[in-house]
């Protein structure tokens, strides 16, 4: 029951910083999508962090709370789908193939990084 | 503000709702396709497609909209689990299988927000249409 709590209050969280930082880049700079890109590339490197770390008896509420729940929630796939989806509606394949190709070699080389750095810690 | 507390809320539910497909899916053995974080994200793609189409024909107000785009999908789907996990089965070896679920997982995404996006653009059209 506690794992429900936490995955809920964590995954609220998330949401609701990726809301504030969506909305802060489409006011300044007009493009949400930027917003999008920052939250999902440094929640993937925080959840590589996370997950490399060395496990503790201590650790699975931490992971519920910080990684499925806050870090899941912080990023997203499927917006990143739709918009994807809406440049290529629109025939920006140029834009379309430079926010996915970003969002995806980023996010992987991210979480490799993050995932290699969280076992170099403590060890 | 009331936008903000139903993104917040969807956020929760969306998060719970792929915690719980985990736990029907189970975590993935080493090794093994990671079918959970797969179907949420798939799931919620085709689900965002879906809803795209619906407002492209019928605005729904801010906070729903909000609630349903932002909140509940954003939080049923995950790029950190999905990149982790293409990372973990490279790292154990498993490079045909990361490479495969990380093509599986975009080409599905993509494929399921656009069909889902059309299919509702074109059902909801009509729908305008004969009511009119």
């Amino acid at each position: 029951m506690i794992a429900f709590l936490l995955v809920a209050l964590g995954g609220g969280a998330g949401a609701l910083l990726r809301y504030a930082v969506q909305r802060a880049f489409a006011e300044r700079t007009g493009y949400a999508r930027a917003g999008t890109l920052l939250v999902n590339l440094a929640g993937t490197f925080a959840l590589g962090l996370l997950l490399g770390l060395p496990l503790t008896a201590d650790s699975r509420a931490a992971q519920l709370l910080a990684g499925t729940g806050f870090l899941g929630g912080l990023t997203t796939f499927s917006t990143v789908m739709a918009q994807l989806a809406e440049l290529l509606r629109a025939k920006r394949w140029r834009t379309a193939a430079g926010y996915g190709l970003g969002t995806f070699v980023c996010a992987l080389l991210l979480a490799a990084a993050g995932y290699a750095a969280g076992r170099c810690i403590f060890v | 503000m009331k936008t903000a507390a139903c993104v917040a809320a969807g956020g929760a539910i969306g998060t719970l709702a792929r915690y719980a497909v985990a736990l029907v899916l189970g975590a993935p053995e080493s090794g093994a396709f990671p079918s959970a974080t797969f179907t949420a994200n798939a799931a919620g793609c085709l689900l965002i497609g879906l809803l795209g189409g619906l407002l492209a024909n019928r605005p729904l107000p801010e906070a729903l909209r909000e609630f349903l785009s932002t909140g509940f999908l954003g939080g049923f789907t995950t790029l950190s689990a999905f990149g982790v996990e293409t990372v973990r089965l490279a790292a154990d070896g498993y490079a045909a299988m990361a490479f495969a679920y990380a093509a599986a997982s975009a080409a599905a995404g993509l494929v399921a927000a656009s069909a889902g996006y059309a299919l509702a653009k074109a059902v909801f059209r009509n729908a305008r249409e004969d009511a009119a």
